[in-house]
């Protein structure tokens, strides 16, 4: 090695520097496929999108055999009778990120309200700022929560447009929108 | 581009190879050397005795002329046992086809017959190579017709080399951004050369007394241990009697398919981290199965020297030999290295090297913040809301030592079980803190988990100096990826440092991961450590960008001293007193 190098200027690393590695953008992004359709489970810690973009009014049906939810158009809501659901179907995740539709009860239109779906309502409220976990009380005939302690961040919530998770969600065998479904003619007793 | 080896900007290009022997550890005594001149195709044949006479090399020297070279520490080694200068610029093409081909899963071999396979030059393989080495390295003396044929075989090398470099700029042509990017590579190359040739001081009579000795040392050191398992059998460990412990101790120790007990390192060390019990016992089987003593790398001279294997591993780092290099077998070893008298040496690594790399190149402030604070798990604990701001290492020494095992632990994509085992926390905190560890650094994992993709995708990944890795085919391992650019730009890191200080004249003996060891004149060490730092210093501040700089730590050692890794005090002062009645 050279010893008359005392006097050698700093190493310039432009003349070897490569563009980063990641200049390309992602490689890759997570494409969603399924969305569940449920209420939190009673275990987990969850968040409520509070976006008013991110939550519809509707009506859901499932059947006893509770495979599946059906989206219930509302010209024909009236025909399911009691078995209709009237729920603002909102965008829940939990703290692995995973995101769900959670079916909130409506305020009936009409007439007291049943206590489980009153504090369902408030409790997915207050999730919009705080990560909770809902429990139901059955002693009492009301849910209530847990407000998670510790100082957690704000959940990360994708950018799909609700439109789109709806048809994740149900697409297209999951919206009854026909007075002659096999599922309503079923409900009937017609089948 | 430069498509043609011609056409590179120097003034002279030679392509050039020797052959020399000697024992592991010894400088190597050189038998021949071949030189070519690629562009007028000149060649120049010279024999050890005239060689010896040279005071200068018969070649051109300078920055503009290049060496063309095939593994280029051996000839920079072979220079230097010449006393040649080495003021050359340097075109290793055993580091050049290592980039071409990095990640193919289909090439095994990295030799020049590899690489000439590779680039469709079979015609130019050697023929009867095996036997010419044998008769290299015979050591001589050699008769007149042996002469001929070791120097014509010496130059089919040298006549592959211009060609193989001609069909690799054929394959891909280098821009000057990779001419240079080739270069850097070959000056590396040139300071691994300087620290093969140079090694690093082993205290020899001890050595020697440990290897003369060391049959009974062993057996004074399996009865000691074994008091407690009763397990060995006239030095020999007995799977049955093991068995006959664990149940004694009720130690649910995993199996293989077979039925048998796992006895495999990985094993041994995780079940004694579970089971403490287990530690010592795991301890004398890492020192008995790996302390080869005599196969250590040792010349004459004390100088512990011998391949450093650069650019060997995927990452680009250096591999050699786990049982001939003095950091490689247990670490109560290294208490061997001792400074001759009146030197010093100094063992100096960058302070959480991968940490500051993984924060600076993802561009994660908030984990660089952590990483300047000096102290980046504890600042991991306050950052994620497990500690309160005004947390030291003190007041939460435990939150800490959990935030540690995670921040280290994700680089190499430790799942929740890992965590738990190097915590020893239950599997659902290790999980938590997995979590916070990705809510807190976003930014990180957004690029790690990027980094991750394209490489299973198959598309190259590169280090911010060139060392790529492209695994288009074979089974792969997607934390590879993960922590491929943090360890590939610790060894482009590592490089510039070594660079840096062999052409200032630091005395380099050794690379070790992210470590340099130099050595100095005892009254000159404190000096040349503030030289070292600053090279490595420098180093670290072209691979991170940005003004962002590695902190670098400094160990000194004064003869009579000796070097002492703490992990590895406990098993030495045992063998020691083992030795002394011995």
């Amino acid at each position: 090695m050279s010893n008359n190098a005392e006097n050698r200027p700093r190493f310039d690393a432009s003349k070897f520097r490569m563009q980063r590695m990641d200049a390309s953008g992602p490689a890759a992004e997570k494409v969603l496929i399924r969305l569940k359709i449920n209420k939190p489970h009673k275990e987990e810690f969850v968040r409520c999108h509070p976006g008013n973009e991110y939550r519809m009014a509707c009506g859901i049906y499932e059947p006893i055999d509770g495979e599946r939810i059906y989206l219930i158009a509302p010209d024909i809501a009236h025909l399911f009778g009691k078995s209709v659901k009237h729920v603002s179907l909102r965008l829940g995740i939990n703290r692995q990120g995973k995101v769900f539709l959670w079916p909130v009860p409506l305020p009936p239109e009409e007439g007291r309200e049943n206590q489980y779906n009153q504090t369902h309502r408030e409790i997915a409220e207050i999730a919009e700022e705080s990560w909770i976990k809902l429990q139901a009380d059955t002693d009492g005939g009301f849910y209530d929560y847990y407000l998670a302690l510790g100082n957690l961040s704000d959940p990360v919530w994708p950018e799909t447009p609700f439109d789109e998770l709806l048809e994740i969600a149900f697409g297209s065998s999951g919206v009854i929108e026909d007075p002659n479904h096999p599922v309503l003619r079923q409900l009937e007793g017609r089948d | 581009m430069y498509v043609r080896s011609v056409e590179l900007p120097f003034r002279k290009l030679y392509a050039i190879d020797f052959e020399y022997y000697g024992s592991d550890g010894e400088i190597p005594s050189i038998v021949c050397m071949v030189v070519q001149d690629l562009r007028s195709g000149e060649v120049s044949r010279h024999w050890q005795d005239d060689l010896r006479k040279m005071k200068t090399p018969p070649f051109e020297t300078g920055e503009d002329i290049a060496l063309v070279c095939y593994f280029a520490p051996a000839e920079v080694q072979s220079m230097l046992a010449l006393c040649w200068d080495l003021n050359v610029s340097v075109i290793d093409l055993f580091a050049e086809f290592r980039c071409q081909t990095n990640g193919d899963p289909n090439l095994g071999q990295k030799s020049l017959v590899s690489a000439l396979k590779f680039n469709r030059l079979d015609h130019l393989i050697p023929k009867e190579k095996d036997s010419m080495r044998d008769l290299i390295l015979s050591g001589g003396p050699w008769s007149k017709g042996q002469r001929v044929a070791i120097l014509d075989y010496c130059q089919q090398d040298v006549f592959a080399l211009g060609p193989l470099l001609d069909a690799m700029l054929k394959r891909a042509p280098w821009s000057e951004l990779q001419l240079n990017q080739a270069l850097l590579r070959g000056r590396y190359m040139k300071a691994v050369g300087a620290m093969q040739h140079r090694g690093i001081p082993i205290d020899l009579n001890l050595l020697d007394t440990l290897n003369a000795k060391w049959d009974a040392i062993k057996q004074k050191l399996i009865a000691r241990v074994d008091t407690q398992y009763g397990v060995y059998v006239d030095g020999t460990f007995k799977e049955a009697l093991f068995e006959t412990y664990l149940a004694h101790k009720q130690i649910p120790w995993p199996r293989l398919d077979s039925g048998r007990l796992a006895l495999d390192r990985d094993t041994f060390s995780n079940m004694s981290k579970r089971y403490p019990a287990v530690q010592p016992l795991h301890e004398l089987r890492k020192t008995l199965g790996e302390l080869k003593l005599n196969k250590l790398a040792v010349g004459r001279d004390g100088r512990n020297r011998t391949i450093l294997s650069p650019f060997a591993a995927k990452t680009g780092r250096n591999q050699p030999s786990t049982t001939k290099f003095v950091f490689g077998p247990a670490k109560w070893v290294r208490g061997l290295i001792k400074p001759a008298e009146g030197m010093a040496l100094a063992y100096c690594d960058w302070s959480s090297q991968e940490i500051a790399i993984a924060a600076a190149l993802s561009g994660d402030e908030l984990l660089w913040t952590a990483y300047e604070s000096g102290d980046p798990y504890i600042a991991f604990a306050i950052q994620a809301g497990l500690a309160p701001p005004e947390a030291t290492k003190e007041t939460h020494k435990d939150i800490r030592n959990r935030c540690k095992s995670v921040v280290l632990g994700t680089n190499y994509g430790m799942s929740a079980y890992g965590v738990a085992q190097a915590a020893k926390i239950h599997e659902l905190e290790a999980k938590a803190l997995l979590q916070k560890h990705r809510e807190t650094y976003r930014t990180f994992w957004a690029w790690a988990e990027n980094n991750k993709d394209r490489g299973l995708l198959g598309l190259k990944l590169e280090t911010c100096f060139g060392w790529p890795i492209q695994v288009t085919a074979g089974d792969v391992k997607a934390n590879t990826f993960l922590n491929w650019p943090m360890q590939a730009h610790g060894a482009e890191m590592m490089r510039i440092a070594c660079i840096l200080a062999a052409e200032r004249g630091i005395k380099l003996c050794a690379p070790i991961h992210d470590a340099l060891l130099i050595e100095a004149r005892s009254d000159q060490i404190d000096s040349e450590v503030v030289r070292l730092k600053e090279c490595m210093s420098e180093a670290s501040e072209a691979v991170l960008g940005n003004g962002k700089v590695c902190r670098v730590d400094a160990d000194i050692v004064r003869y009579p001293d000796r070097y002492m890794d703490e992990h590895g005090q406990e098993m030495w002062d045992q063998i020691m007193g083992l030795l002394a009645q011995t």
